[in-house]
């Protein structure tokens, strides 16, 4: 007998069984690639719309912040500015609201088949990388173009990109176990996205955030994940690192109590579902 | 005996219906917000009142050794479904435990993860993942796969320009190659025509037989059960009832006690909200005699003693008729064959009397079960094989040529046979 296989009703926490989910790499890596498959299917432009959406929103981005609201930045042209933190943006709105629906729009699969379920949320989130890959394509074009160098904080870049999946998936996490049971998550999300897209520095510097608010500004665990992008693509350091660590913190916290929280629910997951 | 590869000890799953917070169930947050407020409005009432649970299997034990096939049975709601999602580690037991040596593979639905946008080829990659197989392992199979599937020419259409036959044949092609010590089938040979079917109990024998695997299955179909399983385990309300020989478990399920006189008394007592009641049910050969075995007479009858305890409109009173293999032959009740039946009908007690021809009848056992409703509004009672009859008429019409299939119902034709001149 090769194994053994014991079932019988878990503690209250469980802890993440890394074999099992290396074992499943299988899975993961194909549920990647259905979504990408599926997803544009019997379209014209097909990937290039993980070209054209991050230009449109740097344009009309620039325009408002910059021609409209009269912002500016010292160094980076503005497109570009922007356009770093849209590439960031659009792989945390992404990530969030596609790991969010992840395990409902599986639930054949959670009723029917046994495989750790942490890999649906995490593929939604992970998935995201081919776009942002592409995404990142578009920037590197526009920074020749500029002829921005970045220096060498630049190296530090897969630091931020780490950051931005922890993040993701740190609050997918939360969001897609939820919304098994409440499906107000599925109401909600669009909403919750929008709201912090505006108290995010997407489109603007987060210099512009009032001083007595800064600190609040920097719970928001994007905030660090935009300014860190902005700081090894751009070279943009006018952060205090103490608000940095702040938000890297909030991001570890999300992440860590999301991932207890998804392993407490999980066992619930095929009968609620 | 050497160690058993599954072993099922007090297994015990209990799930929480109905409106409560703690329990299962998709709701929003509104729900909880009402909960929150009937208990500040009603602090007296606890939540706990409003919570019900059943338990849908409940200290259920016994073991399977290598390479046995294993029928599990029972009627609808019984926890074969419930058995197989906690075996297969989908659902957590309440109480108990299960250990299980060997590499598991469970088949719980055909096509579980099919992607109607992706091609043939894609989804048996795609499908083969989900159910837990290695890349290198489809790339090795493919060609089998899609064969016995005999889907060639589409492999690289997408799935949904399939016919649903097409569809079910890839589906349980991808299924049915897969290689694991153990192996949990549920109600998955019901797919496809006749052909199909027959190649899929083909292929279980095949991964039985041949292939030395462990194998639990639950079907619905006694025939398949019959030919492939060499124990077999029978599910009453979530507990194990019976479990062991295949066919001594088979005849347990199909043969009620009360096949055994002829006559089904019901025991249990009236509800108090009840609106009818059926108190008992009668086989009788042509003579008049209750009996369970028939072997004579143009006609078997069937008597329903019921009582209505209100008047009732519209309602109805009903047989279905079974073979052993549990496909209803016929199913009608009174007023569907005669419309004067409907309309108001005083309480009482009353008898309804039916006969079922022995002309269409082949030499066999049957199964009888009972109904009452009003139609499209209440169910009134249901009582699933109440009773069994044997019927065995030795004319010798049965053993001309016995050819196999011979169909399920058996009645003269009146067959003219004329030559052109």
């Amino acid at each position: 007998m090769e194994r053994q296989l014991v079932i019988q009703r878990s503690h209250r926490f469980v802890a993440v069984d890394f074999k099992e989910i290396w074992e499943y790499r299988e899975l993961f890596y194909f549920l990647i690639w259905r979504d990408i498959k599926v997803r544009y299917k019997q379209t014209v432009l097909g990937a290039g719309w993980a070209i054209v959406r991050p230009i449109a929103s740097m344009v009309v981005f620039t325009f408002i912040f910059n021609r409209l609201a009269g912002f500016t930045v010292d160094g980076p042209p503005y497109p570009l500015f922007t356009l770093c933190g849209v590439l960031a943006w659009n792989f945390f709105s992404e990530g969030l609201t596609g790991s969010s629906q992840s395990l409902i729009l599986n639930t054949n699969l959670i009723s029917k088949v046994y495989f750790p379920r942490l890999i649906v949320p995490s593929a939604a989130v992970l998935r995201g990388l081919v776009d942002f890959a592409i995404a990142f394509g578009v920037y590197l074009v526009f920074m020749l173009y500029y002829r921005f160098n970045p220096g060498w904080p630049i190296l530090l870049f897969p630091l931020a990109v780490i950051w931005g999946v922890v993040a993701a998936l740190g609050v997918g996490l939360w969001f897609s176990a939820i919304a098994v049971k409440y499906r107000d998550i599925a109401q909600a999300l669009p909403f919750v996205v929008q709201l912090l897209f505006w108290v995010t520095p997407v489109g603007y510097s987060s210099e512009k955030v009032p001083q007595h608010l800064q600190i609040f500004y920097w719970l928001n665990p994007m905030t660090g994940v935009i300014e860190s992008f902005r700081y090894t693509l751009l070279g943009v350091a006018n952060t205090p690192p103490s608000l940095m660590i702040l938000s890297g913190a909030i991001s570890v916290i999300v992440f860590i109590t999301g991932v207890y929280n998804f392993r407490r629910m999980e066992k619930e997951f095929a009968d609620v579902i | 005996m050497s160690t058993p590869v599954i072993s099922i000890e007090h297994l015990s799953k209990r799930f929480v219906i109905g409106e409560n917070i703690h329990g299962s169930g998709a709701r929003t947050f509104r729900d909880i917000f009402d909960h929150k407020m009937q208990q500040l409005l009603h602090p007296g009432k606890k939540g706990a009142s409003s919570r019900s649970s059943i338990w849908a299997l409940r200290d259920v034990s016994f073991d399977i050794q290598e390479a046995e096939v294993i029928g599990v049975i029972g009627r609808n709601g019984a926890g074969k479904s419930t058995l197989l999602k906690v075996l297969s580690r989908i659902t957590e037991p309440t109480e108990g435990k299960v250990t299980l040596r060997g590499r598991v593979a469970s088949l719980l639905e055909v096509g579980t993860g099919f992607n109607y946008e992706l091609t043939g080829r894609e989804n048996i990659y795609l499908n083969g993942a989900i159910l837990g197989m290695r890349k290198a392992e489809i790339d090795r199979k493919f060609d089998e796969i899609v064969d016995f599937a005999e889907v060639e020419q589409f492999i690289d259409t997408p799935v949904k320009r399939y016919s649903s036959g097409m569809f079910l044949r890839l589906a349980f092609s991808v299924a049915a190659h897969l290689e694991p010590e153990i192996l949990i089938v549920d109600e998955v040979l019901a797919v496809g025509d006749v052909q199909f079917q027959k190649k899929c109990m083909g292929k279980m024998q095949d991964v039985s037989k041949n292939q030395g695997r462990t194998v639990l299955f639950v079907s619905h179909n006694m025939d398949a059960i019959a030919q492939l399983c060499n124990r077999c385990a029978l599910l009453e309300k979530g507990a194990l009832k019976m479990f062991g020989d295949t066919q001594e478990v088979i005849n347990a399920y199909l043969k009620p006690e009360a096949a055994q006189t002829g006559t089904f008394t019901n025991q249990s007592p009236v509800p108090d909200n009840a609106k009818c009641h059926l108190r008992s049910v009668r086989v009788l050969d042509a003579a008049g005699t209750v009996t369970p075995k028939i072997g004579s007479g143009d006609h078997i009858f069937v008597e329903i003693e019921y009582a209505l305890m209100s008047e009732l409109e519209d309602v109805r009173v009903g047989l279905m008729l079974k073979n052993h293999q549990g496909i209803i032959l016929v199913r009608n009740g009174d007023a569907d064959v005669d419309k004067s039946h409907y309309g108001k009908r005083s309480p009482g007690v009353y008898v309804n009397r039916c006969a079922i021809p022995t002309s269409i009848l082949k030499n066999g056992d049957y199964f009888i079960t009972v109904f009452s409703d009003i139609p499209m509004r209440e169910w009134l009672f249901y009582e699933e094989n109440v009773l069994a009859f044997e019927f065995q008429q030795f004319d010798g019409s049965d053993v001309v040529f016995h050819e196999y299939p011979t169909g399920l119902i058996d009645f003269d034709f009146g067959w003219e046979v004329n030559r052109h001149a």
